[in-house]
């Protein structure tokens, strides 16, 4: 069956998803092998892996031609990364490629020459490997990370608590406080004096290389500060275009899920009779599908309002809807397979239980559910009739 | 003319959903309000003074695509703040 049929999706998606399999599926195979020993191992993706990415193109798909970049627009990319998902047997490789390309994409967007020459054309190079580096368990008005002038640069002290791919990261793109009260987004080498990564473990990201970031009087030179003035604004910005990157790569796993489910369940009798011929297990697979075509309606839409330039910068509430809705999906699609696999999902394939952890993430990521709810609901105050 | 505020910006105004001031123009409203919630007006202006285009304004409905400190204010204008962040 095809993906166009599963999910409803049309040529677009089809087309997106066969060139991802054309382009990246020997990548994806490689950085797949072994993924559950790796993951559940705690194994942290080789920075090698990241490198041949930018190297074959993917961290630059999305990116301008003029830093190197394969110049596709927001849907190729989206359902590029649908692809990743669907194909990668490790769910955190397109996740970080995704915070990548998202580092990348917004210091390019600053248009600064030496920004691009510095930082944006190695990373596309696969040279410099980036992270982002923003929670620090506060809320966001409330960031304990300090930035002060000092001379002609500033001085960063501080630390942040959770960065994904921070062991192996090159540089950091840092949120900090400046006096005043307003944010300054910031470049941070991982080289700096100062600077010192130790490795933290969560529930899920297991092969993510993931780190505390702490930052000691870092000398930061002028020509490191991306966003000088309204870094809330910069920080919002990002925390947008990752909804749609994240819901695009959760949808691709869930369609992965769910035809692990069904093979399994195709194979699998109790008492005399297979599993997929039983109505209640039917009914648990009818509702794992309608998930999954739902995690692709959302983000199809998302992707056509993407590209047609409606996009609001900061908070869009049809890409936070597609975020939000993505995930209360395959928090739902992953109980399902709990239910109808039983024993099977615990503890015979590896991958419902890493997406069990996985999905969790989901609920704190680029805005907890429960903001994006907030937000959606004040938005709605002020655009009766729908947000689009 | 009336600042109206909801969602996270509510704390740094004592909770008040809206503010009255005795304001010609937005940026007059915005030192006023700095006057009487300090912290409100740091979220709200950035270093540079301008509105942090994190917060969408609304005048009497209409959303201002570009928020300027000179735009003019009536004395029974209403204007609304969309502060819609996440993250931290």
């Amino acid at each position: 069956m095809t993906a166009a049929l599963v999910t409803g999706e049309g040529r677009g998606y089809e087309d997106a998803a066969a060139e991802a399999r054309r382009r990246w599926g020997g990548l994806l195979d490689d950085v797949g092998k072994d993924a559950p020993r790796r993951y559940a191992e705690g194994t942290a993706l080789p920075r090698e892996a990241f490198r041949r990415a930018a190297e074959e193109g993917l961290t630059g798909y999305a990116l301008p031609p003029r830093v190197g970049g394969g110049g596709a627009g927001p849907g190729a990319w989206g359902r590029t990364q649908q692809e990743l998902g669907r194909l990668c047997a490790d769910p955190v490789f397109p996740m970080l490629v995704g915070v990548q390309a998202g580092i990348a994409g917004v210091l390019a967007a600053a248009g600064d020459d030496g920004l691009d020459e510095r930082w944006v054309r190695p990373i596309v190079a696969g040279a410099c490997v980036p992270a982002l580096a923003f929670s620090e368990d506060a809320d966001l008005f409330s960031m304990r990370t300090r930035i002060r002038p000092d001379g002609a640069g500033f001085r960063l002290d501080g630390r942040k608590e959770f960065v994904g791919g921070g062991l192996t990261a090159d540089v950091f793109l840092v949120y900090a406080a400046a006096p005043g009260g307003d944010l300054v987004a910031c470049l941070v080498d991982a080289g700096d004096p100062g600077v010192r990564v130790e490795p933290v473990t969560g529930l899920g990201f297991a092969t993510g290389a993931s780190a505390r970031l702490l930052m000691a009087d870092v000398p930061i030179a002028a020509d490191r500060i991306v966003a000088p003035v309204d870094g809330l604004s910069h920080a919002q910005r990002f925390l947008n275009t990752r909804r749609i990157d994240i819901a695009c790569t959760v949808a691709g796993q869930m369609r992965t899920l769910l035809d692990r489910a069904v093979e399994r369940l195709r194979v699998t009798e109790r008492h005399g009779r297979l599993l997929i011929d039983l109505p209640n297990v039917q009914a648990a697979l009818g509702r794992m599908s309608m998930g999954v075509v739902t995690a692709h309606a959302v983000t199809g839409h998302a992707l056509r309002h993407i590209e047609s330039g409606r996009l609001q910068p900061g908070f869009d509430p049809v890409v936070a809807t597609a975020k939000h809705q993505v995930t209360a999906a395959a928090l739902a699609l992953v109980e399902e397979a709990f239910r109808v696999l039983g024993g099977h999902a615990y503890y015979g394939d590896p991958h419902f239980a890493m997406a069990v952890r996985e999905f969790h993430g989901l609920v704190a990521g680029s805005g907890t559910q429960e903001h994006l709810e907030i937000n959606l609901g004040v938005h709605a105050a002020h655009t009766p009739g729908g947000a689009g | 003319m009336r600042l109206v505020f909801s969602g996270f910006m509510l704390q740094y105004v004592d909770y008040r959903r809206t503010v009255d001031l005795d304001a010609a123009t937005l940026g007059h409203a915005m030192a006023e309000l700095a006057r009487l919630h300090p912290r409100a007006a740091e979220l709200m202006l950035d270093a540079a003074g301008g509105i942090r285009r994190t917060h969408q304004l609304f005048l009497n409905d209409l959303r201002l695509p570009d928020p300027s400190p000179d735009q003019p204010l009536a004395a029974g204008d209403r204007v609304e703040v969309l502060t819609a962040v996440a993250g931290g």
